[in-house]
């Protein structure tokens, strides 16, 4: 077992630790669970702090449309909370981008995947969708190409 | 019951015996000393602060000296409303602007002060300071060491693929 780390976040009363979570985005505390054995065993202990964050919430008609499964198949546990994560504000946007890369320039990205079979998120609502339901623009070189599903 | 009192300042002493006379309405922000207060009426003694050393009460006094005519947010008030956003006003962004030892004391201090706003704002900035960090980013700023095994660091991989259809 490792030992517990020496920043003050880890000597934190458990409750008030667990009130900082409640205050991350899912896809905050997904990260956070990414960082070390502590956080990604305390976070994982708390299912109904990670179903209760801000990107987390979706409702199961939305869930059902984009996986065809429900909620109650992946839960509890973070370990499948990426199937839920959705981008809450502009801050967590470049991170977004840079995790799921939607649209990877680099092929290795792809991890095999079939394009036609990748998720992506919409930059102007965040809706999530299949690729046959975005535009993309890429007049902008700078940024990047920019992705918006026609709904 | 005592009597309610009618003093205008009380006297706090921190941790490290410093004492700090503050207004009543200002140190009442803490429902914890409210609550002592209205038990015991007239407190002419410094009241110890135990857990709290002069820095951080002095913050805290500030803080409250500065929201001491904040409405005080009902007891039942539903927890999940004081949640739904990350927003904090910017004079307590700039007062939350310390270095991380003093922000995890002054969470500490509020949390046994019993002052709900200033616990949110500070467990607020917190959250705030991990939104849109990588992993590796966040161990950088907790200066953190990674201490998953390569199995665990795939796993890892594996949840990040989000798109991948299962």
């Amino acid at each position: 077992m490792a030992s517990t780390p020496s920043h003050p976040i880890f000597h934190l009363p458990l409750e008030l630790r667990l009130e900082i979570y409640s205050n991350c985005t899912a896809l905050s505390l997904l990260q956070l669970s990414h960082v070390c054995t502590f956080f990604r065993s305390e976070i994982n202990r708390y299912p109904s702090i990670i179903k209760s964050t801000r990107g987390f919430k979706l409702g199961p008609s939305i869930v059902e449309e984009i996986l065809g499964k429900t909620p109650r198949e992946f839960l509890p546990g973070m370990n499948h909370c990426r199937q839920f994560v959705l981008c809450c504000s502009e801050e967590e946007m470049p991170l977004w981008r840079e995790l799921f890369d939607n649209f990877p320039r680099d092929p290795e990205l792809h991890y095999g995947i079939d394009p036609d079979k990748r998720r992506y998120y919409c930059e102007g609502c965040w809706n999530i969708g299949y690729s046959y339901e975005f535009d993309v623009d890429e007049s902008d070189e700078r940024r990047g190409p920019i992705q918006q599903c026609r709904r | 019951m005592a009597t309610p009192s009618t003093q205008a300042t009380v006297k706090l002493q921190s941790n490290d015996n410093v004492v700090i006379e503050v207004e009543r309405a200002i140190a009442e922000r803490s429902v914890l000393i409210k609550n002592m207060l209205e038990d015991c009426g007239e407190v002419t003694d410094a009241i110890p602060i135990s857990n709290v050393n002069e820095s951080i009460l002095r913050k805290v006094i500030e803080w409250c000296e500065h929201h001491k005519n904040d409405p005080v947010a009902a007891e039942n008030e539903n927890d999940d409303s004081r949640k739904k956003t990350t927003d904090i006003d910017e004079w307590d962004q700039k007062f939350m602007n310390v270095d991380q030892e003093m922000l995890f004391e002054i969470i500490l201090a509020a949390n046994f002060l019993d002052i709900k706003p200033l616990l949110d704002t500070g467990c607020k900035t917190v959250a705030n300071m991990i939104k849109g960090k990588s992993p590796e980013e966040i161990r950088k700023l907790f200066n953190i060491q990674n201490d998953f095994t390569p199995e665990e660091e795939e796993q890892i991989r594996r949840e990040n693929e989000w798109a991948e259809d299962r």
